[in-house]
């Protein structure tokens, strides 16, 4: 038995408001944390729960929250950047916080370490996972949960710290790290005071048979990346703000403000943050798409056509750049061979998958793909049909025309560089054919 | 990762640990190695890797403790999880680390007195308690915020491994103090302990809590509630709302301040504002659903969110709501839309929420689009499920979905088209006259299914309806072939909805087709007679038969099995075992649900919304039996696989009919086989004839029966005038009744009875005299039955 085990069963105790252990397992099932916090969990449950992931994982049949089947636990999971973060409850709780805090845990882990390869890091790093998870929670209760001021507390490995192996350790508590304004660092300074803004927003939609727009919503974030001395305040205006529904703000921004005169007020955070988030063209007027689309499908005895035209429309004379349309073809499919007027297209046979790769929109018209689907039974009449997604980016384009008006500084008296972008990218670009 | 175990199995992973500790002994013991800093290092991340491995690293404590005075702060960090993981098991060691615990303690860095401090309140060993305690205490008014919010959750930790100091130390009212902190971090970590605390509601706790919760610190903590951070804001919100405000003006001046927080972007949060927002105006069903409206937007944003853990709960969330007010999200239909790669998960829960919000003005659009879903392999028996909950809530749409369920009806995908046949039986039950809308659609294919239900549906609609399709006796032929090789299968229970259902379908069609169908039930019911072993199947076949073969036979079956209103009768649906089925089918378990509804919206934001079950029913202190896990798991599959959960049901209620209709069908049986070659109507017979009789019959039988009520001279005269014998005379009073009575078999037997009834001794007599014992006791027991009935 497991030492704690034993602790578990005589310290049991029923009514916790929160996490009562974190493990972090690596995409093949090993644990890497088992961190308990006020009552152990055994770590079956952990298995258990990797066991149902990994059953599941092709069905994607799996709910977020497990309840186990060897004692009354309930086991919340989270997987991204193959890894696997599972947090036990034995009670009652907000069901939302749970799953919350293992996106945020995964988010800070991401801060740290650097998302590329982030699994491998923290498996080899896993002294600063140890470190991390003590500044995180303690108790079971969310504790320091800024990014930033994790970073602060300790400090991440360097390009050469990975191999290194070695951790630097750091004695000096940062003087900030609970001042009131907990997400900014108070003595920043810096020889180029810079802000950048991006808007950022997602096109999503789904267009039906007919080519025309079933559904369709923009999830739009603005982000900052700020390199000001000092303690700043920023002032931000936006043209037509009433593009934006159902707003939510990062929390250095004076929210009054927001709500009462329609202006942005914040001091923000040293470093990248998402200043906003939004929603728009779902409520009042639809938003024209970026791309229209003119799909067709006809099936014949063993064998189906599929013509697929798109074309760049209201971008504002903003090119559509990178597009590329992934098919996610019948699960029957032998045999695909298509034809573009523009771009390559390939076909993965054992995934059943197909890349239509464009490149830059033409301004004007359009570019059309014609293909031919060999099923595997020359008499069957197919059933399934593909599904076309659309990946794009139109640059300098905010497809809900959200546009920045004004950007002001007070507070300091430097002269700071203002730059300001808009992105428009295709998320969930869905054609029906 | 270099020391990676590689074998994962038990027997190997205890061999490695043998070693490896002996190896990682040896290497602590070195000296030599340990005073590199690097290697120190590597050595003791090495035992913490092997700890999380789950190898049982307890042998290596004391050479641990040996290192624990270490300066660096990342080996401390390591050694001092070490030793509060393995403290319980170490006891008697675990004193030895306490020193360099109390002595990090008075360092001058905040954050290694905070270590020594997380690490002394985890250790976990009662002996230990006085050293840990002062510690603890000191901690709590140590200048750094830093520590402070470390102590706190320590007072914390002793509720739970030293209760008496807890109370001794009074924490809790320190708690209530600390909780105006002037630091974010300590005052939110006050919050979430005493929430914690709070909701501990055994003992003292609770008492203290309405003295010390008072308005003024709820004022404060809300007047400074963006300053914490949004974890600790969702512990604030919890915590306000345990505060009941004394007044109306009060909770105004709360919702108000809170009100900003509705659009934040931790959803937690915001829901945590809902939930104080709903308990607030749990009384004021205005003010709720005002709520409710206001958190029609953020909802939507969780479920378009993109992530689809957010996006399931959110839709629980949405679900709850639909059910406390109708409509809110009538509008929103769209946003349920599946996206092609959303997971099952979320597809079903998606389907669950279009079907609540379905109405006249939006079913159009959701039908088209839950059309294009049906060829999913994964859900389209439920997309088609819900297509038909569509329909019955709304009638107007049958031509659509006949149109949809014809193309479905022509899919490989066996669930799919089963559910398709099923969904078309349960509309046609609740609107039999919609038939022409669907019945062409039987007619056009052969189809074969695979699941019972499927088949018996198949089954009910060619019976039902079998008039309108012209090739009907045929599609059931093919049933009626395999009957007879299905009931000499070892094991011919999974037939038994079959057979029902088909003795059924061709009995009534049997009324409208006679001559085609004739043959056809002809076998049916001689296979099965012949074949069946005893059991509901060959009851109901042999009343069948019964019934046809009395004289008037054809005409009565004819009343019961095919009445002249569409719908089936009463006797015909208990046959099928569905009585319940069409009750079910909108409802959906109303009834059961109204109850916990209830219950689940007073918790509302929590684990009982995305369960649908009151939190009683799935939590409870974890020192629990077998039973409650059983219970418990039981509870989790009910709520969130919903479709199963009416499956059961309806299989359940199937079964329970099919018990009832067993008996009932037994009953039938029983009384038809009694009576059946028994006795002729009021057989004539003169008093003379009937004297002589008496003389010339031996007695044959004699039977008594203790009287519960008075004798009543001209009821039972009544009584036996109403049955089938005839009474030849009748004389006496209540006190002394005497009864001559007559009856003549089918064979012509006669037999005599000479009845009783004396009022003093309470007992009624009857004396029968015939050639035929046998007849003769049971004409006894018929009399007498008759009489005391």
């Amino acid at each position: 038995m497991h030492p704690l085990d034993s602790w578990h069963k005589e310290y049991s105790y029923g009514f916790r408001e929160m996490i009562d252990s974190i493990f972090i397992l690596s995409g093949q099932g090993d644990i890497i944390i088992d961190r308990p916090f006020a009552q152990t969990s055994p770590r079956s449950l952990a298995e258990e729960c990797y066991k149902l992931i990994k059953e599941n994982k092709e069905s994607n049949l799996l709910k977020p929250v497990l309840s186990s089947e060897q004692e009354p636990a309930y086991m919340f999971h989270y997987e991204k950047h193959n890894l696997i973060y599972i947090a036990i409850t034995r009670t009652e709780g907000p069901a939302l916080l749970f799953s919350k805090f293992l996106e945020h845990l995964d988010l800070v882990l991401c801060d740290f370490f650097g998302e590329e390869g982030l699994g491998e890091k923290v498996r080899s790093q896993f002294v600063y996972l140890y470190m991390i998870m003590d500044e995180l929670i303690d108790g079971g209760f969310p504790n320091i949960t800024e990014p930033n001021m994790i970073k602060e507390l300790l400090n991440p490995p360097g390009p050469s710290g990975h191999s290194a192996g070695t951790v630097i350790s750091k004695t000096e508590l940062p003087p900030t790290l609970t001042s009131s304004l907990y997400w900014r660092k108070g003595t920043v300074l810096y020889v180029n005071n810079e802000i950048f803004i991006d808007i950022n927003e997602t096109m999503n939609a789904i267009f039906g048979r007919d080519g025309v727009i079933i559904t369709s919503f923009i999830n739009g974030e603005v982000l900052c990346c700020s390199k000001l001395s000092g303690v700043p305040t920023i002032l931000l205006n936006y043209d037509n703000v009433m593009v934006m529904e159902d707003v939510s703000v990062h929390p250095c921004v004076k929210y009054l403000e927001w709500v009462n005169k329609k202006h942005v007020m914040f001091v923000p955070p040293d470093g990248n943050f998402t200043l906003m988030k939004y929603r728009a063209g779902t409520a009042s007027a639809a938003v024209p798409p970026p791309i229209s689309v003119r799909p067709s499908f006809t099936f014949s005895k063993g064998s189906a056509r599929f013509e697929l035209a798109i074309a760049a429309r209201n971008t504002g004379s903003k090119a559509v750049e990178q597009c590329f349309i992934d098919f996610s073809m019948p699960s029957t499919s032998r045999q695909i061979n298509a034809t573009a007027t523009q771009g390559a297209f390939t076909y993965d046979s054992n995934k059943k998958t197909a890349r239509w790769t464009v490149g830059t929109l033409p301004m004007q018209g359009e570019v059309v793909l014609t293909g031919n689907i060999d099923f595997e039974d020359r008499d069957a009449y197919c059933e399934e049909r593909p599904i076309a997604t659309i990946s794009f980016r139109v640059p300098m384009y905010a497809v809900s025309g959200l546009k920045i008006r004004s950007l002001t500084l007070s507070g300091p008296t430097y002269k700071m560089f203002k730059g300001m972008r808009c992105l428009t990218i295709g998320g969930n670009y869905e054609v029906r054919m | 990762m270099a020391y990676r175990a590689e074998e994962k199995d038990s027997k190997s992973a205890v061999q490695i640990t043998k070693g490896e500790v002996t190896a990682i002994r040896a290497i602590l013991k070195d000296s030599e190695i340990m005073r590199n800093p690097k290697q120190r290092q590597h050595t003791f991340s090495r035992v913490m890797f092997y700890v999380s491995q789950g190898i049982n690293m307890s042998p290596l404590f004391s050479d641990m403790i040996i290192h624990a005075a270490t300066k660096d702060f990342v080996e401390k960090k390591l050694i001092y999880q070490y030793l509060t993981y393995y403290a319980p098991s170490n006891e008697d060691k675990a004193l030895l680390c306490i020193n360099t615990f109390q002595k990090d303690f008075q360092s001058n860095n905040p954050q290694i007195r905070g270590l020594a401090l997380k690490s002394l309140s985890s250790l976990r060993v009662q002996s230990l308690n006085e050293y840990i305690i002062p510690c603890i205490t000191a901690g709590l008014t140590d200048m750094s915020p830093y520590v402070r919010s470390v102590a706190v959750i320590a007072c914390l930790k002793t509720f739970y491994f030293a209760r008496d100091f807890f109370d001794e130390q009074k924490y809790l009212e320190k708690l209530f103090e600390m909780a105006r902190d002037s630091d974010p971090t300590v005052s939110g970590n006050c919050i979430s302990a005493l929430n914690e605390l709070l909701g501990f509601t055994t003992s003292a706790p609770t008492t203290l809590s309405s003295q010390h919760i008072t308005k003024s610190l709820i004022i404060y903590l809300l007047g400074r509630l963006d300053s914490y951070n949004e974890w600790h804001m969702q512990a604030v919100l919890r915590f306000v709302k345990r505060y009941k405000p004394t007044s109306e003006d009060e909770m105004f001046d709360i919702m108000n301040l809170l009100d900003i927080y509705f659009r934040s972007n931790n959803a937690g949060l915001v829901i945590a504002v809902a939930e104080i927002f709903l308990e607030y105006s749990s009384t004021d069903s205005q003010l709720s659903n005002a709520v409710i409206k206001r958190l029609v937007d953020p909802l939507i944003t969780m479920v378009i969110s993109g992530n689809p853990e957010v996006a399931f709960v959110a839709i629980k969330f949405i679900l709850s709501f639909e059910h406390r007010l109708p409509g809110s999200f009538v509008k929103h239909h769209q946003v349920f839309y599946f996206k092609w790669n959303d997971p099952v998960y979320l597809k079903q829960a998606k389907l669950t929420i279009l079907r609540e919000i379905v109405n006249e003005q939006n079913w159009r659009p959701i039908l088209q689009e839950l059309e294009q879903y049906s060829i999913d392999a994964l859900v389209g028996a439920q997309v088609i499920d819900t297509i038909g909950f569509v329909g019955i809530k709304i009638p107007d749409s049958f031509g659509v979905i006949s149109r949809i369920i014809t193309d479905t009806l022509q899919f490989e995908q066996q669930s799919t088209t089963s559910a398709a046949i099923i969904t078309v039986r349960d509309i046609l039950r609740r609107y039999p006259s919609a038939y022409p809308q669907f019945i062409p659609l039987i007619g056009q294919h052969f189809y074969s299914f695979e699941t019972n239900e499927a088949k018996c549906a198949l089954i009910f609609l060619i019976g039902h309806f079998g008039e309108h399709i012209p090739s009907s006796p045929y599609l059931l032929e093919p049933f009626v072939e395999r009957v007879a090789d299905e009931l000499s299968e070892a094991n011919p229970l999974p037939f038994v909805d079959i057979h029902i259902s088909l003795l059924n379908a061709t009995t009534r069609l049997f009324f409208f087709r006679p001559k085609e169908v004739q043959p056809l039930l002809g076998k049916l019911l001689g296979d099965i007679i012949s074949t069946a072993a005893q059991g509901v199947v060959r009851d109901s076949a042999l009343v069948v038969y019964r019934m046809l073969s009395q004289p008037d036979g054809y005409a009565k079956t004819q009343s019961v099995f095919a009445p002249d209103s569409i719908a089936e009768s009463r006797f015909q649906r208990m046959l099928s075992g569905e009585e319940e089925g069409v009750a079910l089918i909108g409802a959906s378990f109303a009834e059961e649900e109204a109850g916990t509804q209830d219950e689940v919206w007073r918790e509302w934001g929590s684990l009982s919304t995305v369960y649908n079950h009151p939190e009683d029913y799935f939590t409870r202190p974890p020192v629990l039996s077998v039973l409650f896990n059983r219970q418990l798991r039981q509870a989790e599959k009910e709520a969130t696989v919903r479709r199963e959960h009416e499956e059961r049901a309806k299989r359940e209620q199937a079964e329970k009919d099919r018990v009832e209709q067993e008996e009932l069908a037994r009953r039938l049986a029983e009384q038809a086989l009694v009576s059946e070659p028994q006795f002729l109507r009021k057989a004539a017979c003169s008093p003379q004839d009937f004297q002589r009789l008496w003389k010339e019959l031996p007695e044959a039988a004699s039977e008594e029966l203790p009287l519960s009520d008075p004798i009543d001279v001209a009821e039972w005269k009544g009584k036996v005038d109403r049955s089938e014998f005839t009474l030849i005379a009748c004389g006496g009073n209540a006190q002394n009744l005497k009864m001559f009575i007559y009856g003549k078999s089918s064979s012509a037997d006669v037999v005599l009875a000479d009845v009783r009834g004396n009022g003093q001794t309470e007992m009624l007599t009857c004396t029968v005299h015939s050639k035929n014992e046998d007849l003769a006791s049971q004409f006894a027991m018929s009399i007498l039955t008759i009489l005391t009935d």
